[in-house]
């Protein structure tokens, strides 16, 4: 009972944090056909943002992160992608890729490549006990937050204008256009709302693992894009279920494997994620095949 | 007017035998020889994976991961039993004992790279685009996390040392010009242009009956066996691997050369590599701190990385391309063919103007 409880909380706590980050990348990668590889640099400017600000209280740092975020995300659009919209995606994913590279050794240069603990209050890595099963708050509070916060997004993109206009180019860009969605404005909106997602998901990390480094967005990033395409790429809804299987399977292989072959979890994963792919390219939360037409 | 066929493949080599005069000339200062080997294993694993992804236009984030096959393969057939005996804690006798030539190694290493990229290449290939791509990447993570966790046999997160091999420059480059060859002759080959018929349009080329998949599937398994030279080679030419050397950084610095010179030609890969290699070399003087008209300039270090990022963002923004905007050598010398238009329709806040199509202008002439 305890371990099932156990595995649940791990499974969830984790999912919600792949799927912060598996609606940014979704997100953006349907407004703009582009598999954001800086996705995780977001993240990373988050962390190195909370690094910087010890010191202040514990919410205006908070609040300060995640502006840090969103402002990064607007501008990675601003001063990057623009310049090459309607590029194919496979230039825009290098172009990602470049910026991501040019990030983290920005984050060498002025702070250094060692690992850098964060301050934070000590009740993050406490444990308490609820009806005789230790769970940390920590993870009590990330799934609250996020799923919370998914909820918040669930609300914008189906209830606001802004958020039909996203989706609405997420199905088919050149038709939103066509009936006057302004594209640079659904553009930078997405990026904002990634650097959002991005942040939360960042500093629920930071608290799990207590340290940043220049390459810390790299294995959310993998989650992230692996969570989106066994979901379905380019399919919000579908992007956050991949999301929580992908944080459940990778829970369970840890739980499954021998300790000796513990290691190597992230090889079964992406197996796994290969294996999707093969019987479901499409993603395995999309009902019909869409084959792109000419 | 290049209208003999013959005449303009000959033409096409030329940049291969330029980047090969000057890896040559730069042997002949001392303190160039080590960039100028290390360049020409560069240019062995962009071309290597410029014959996948150039053709196929799918981006592959895992041809790393055949440079670590091939490395790993070669740096183990090759080096003595009395060195892995010592590196490696419980490895099969026969592993320990076996001693070959290190000109056999590297062959040996491509070959390991292409028979793993056969067993990927069943699975993969049966994918496009994006999915592709994600599922290269994953593939680069599985080899990473099995080399550097399979201690008795590759030494885990240990380096490998004492690879034997020479320090001359002659091997890795007669195998950089073998490999470019293979990589030309195969994009003249039905196989090749199918496969490039395919990235330009992949519906139209299965409308018109290509096997897409099986033709990705011969170039993917011919990349992987270059690129797996270049790792056997990277081996060699530093003497000693480990399993970090095959991650992410190498892999940005593949597609950085590949990208920067144009991923659609051979000639683009050359320049890519020369151009990347060049600059770094420069930066990374310019770190050490140059003296110019008597007074010392030191860069911070850490710039290098920085400007050849800048640099390369810059060099897409401008071309999308890359340099050599997908033309072969002989192309310099060709009228550009004027590119077919679709009808343009907007796209994202593309804000250039719609220009008359030939036709168009010719009707307005007459």
């Amino acid at each position: 009972m305890n371990a099932v409880f156990q595995f649940l909380i791990d499974a969830l706590s984790l999912g919600s944090i792949y799927a912060c980050i598996a609606l940014g990348i979704a997100l953006i990668f349907g407004v703009m056909n582009l598999v954001n590889l800086a996705h995780g640099e977001l993240i990373m400017v988050t962390g190195y943002t909370l690094l910087l600000t010890h010191g202040l209280p514990l919410p205006l740092r908070i609040i300060i992160a995640i502006t840090a975020g969103v402002l990064a995300g607007i501008l990675m659009d601003k001063l990057a992608f623009r310049f090459i919209r309607g590029a194919k995606p496979a230039t825009l994913m290098i172009v990602s890729f470049g910026i991501a590279y040019l990030l983290q050794n920005l984050a060498i240069l002025f702070i250094g490549s060692q690992a850098r603990a964060v301050a934070l209050p000590s009740w993050v890595s406490a444990r308490i006990s609820v009806g005789g099963i230790g769970v940390s708050p920590l993870d009590l509070v990330t799934v609250l937050v996020t799923v919370l916060l998914l909820a918040g997004m669930g609300l914008v993109l189906y209830r606001t204008p802004i958020g039909r206009q996203m989706r609405a180019a997420s199905e088919d860009f050149t038709m939103a256009r066509l009936v006057g969605v302004k594209s640079d404005r659904v553009i930078s909106t997405a990026f904002a709302l990634a650097g959002f997602l991005a942040a939360v998901a960042g500093i629920l990390l930071i608290a799990k693992t207590g340290t940043v480094t220049p390459t810390m967005g790299l294995a959310p990033l993998l989650a992230g894009v692996v969570a989106t395409v066994i979901g379905g790429s380019g399919n919000l809804k579908a992007a956050v279920y991949g999301a929580y299987l992908f944080g459940a399977l990778t829970v369970a292989i840890q739980a499954a494997l021998p300790t000796d072959l513990v290691a190597f979890r992230d090889a079964v994963a992406f197996a796994l994620v290969i294996l999707v792919l093969i019987v479901r390219p499409q993603g395995l939360f999309i009902r019909r095949a869409v084959a792109e037409r000419v | 007017m290049l209208k003999n066929r013959w005449a303009t493949r000959v033409i096409d080599m030329v940049p291969v035998a330029l980047f090969a005069i000057i890896v040559l000339l730069a042997m002949q200062s001392p303190d160039l020889q080590t960039p100028a080997r290390v360049m020409v294993v560069n240019a062995v694993m962009v071309v290597g994976s410029y014959i996948f992804i150039g053709n196929s236009g799918i981006l592959s984030f895992g041809h790393i991961g055949f440079a670590a096959v091939g490395a790993y393969v070669s740096a183990l057939a090759t080096m003595s039993p009395r060195i892995k005996s010592g590196l490696l804690d419980g490895a099969p006798a026969w592993l320990v004992a076996i001693e070959i030539n290190p000109a056999l190694g590297i062959l040996l290493g491509g070959l390991g790279a292409a028979l793993v990229g056969w067993v990927v290449s069943l699975s993969i290939m049966r994918l496009s685009g994006l999915s592709a791509g994600i599922a290269t990447l994953a593939m680069l993570v599985m080899i990473q996390v099995v080399v550097g966790n399979a201690d008795p046999i590759t030494g885990g997160k240990n380096s490998l040392i004492g690879i034997p091999g020479g320090t001359d420059v002659y091997v890795p480059l007669l195998w950089l010009i073998a490999i470019c060859v293979l990589a030309y002759v195969f994009q003249h080959t039905r196989t090749g242009r199918r496969l490039r018929a395919s990235r330009e349009d992949e519906v139209a080329a299965r409308s018109i009956g290509i096997k897409v998949t099986h033709e990705r599937r011969v170039s993917f398994v011919l990349s992987a066996f270059a690129v797996g030279i270049g790792g056997a080679l990277y081996g060699q030419v530093l003497g000693s691997i480990n399993a970090d050397a095959f991650y992410f950084t190498l892999t940005f610095a593949v597609l950085l050369m590949l990208v920067f010179g144009g991923m659609n030609s051979l000639f683009g890969a050359l320049v890519g590599t020369l151009v990347i290699t060049v600059l770094g070399e420069v930066l990374r003087r310019w770190e050490r701190g140059v003296e110019l008209f008597g007074f010392m300039f030191t860069g911070q270090a850490g710039i290098r990385e920085i400007v050849l990022g800048i640099a390369m963002l810059v060099v897409l923004f401008l071309f999308r391309e890359g340099l050599t905007r997908g033309r072969e050598f002989s192309g310099l010398f060709k009228k550009r063919p004027q590119a077919i238009r679709t009808t343009v329709i907007p796209t994202a806040g593309s804000k250039e103007k719609r220009e008359p199509v030939q036709e168009e202008k010719e009707a307005v002439r007459s």
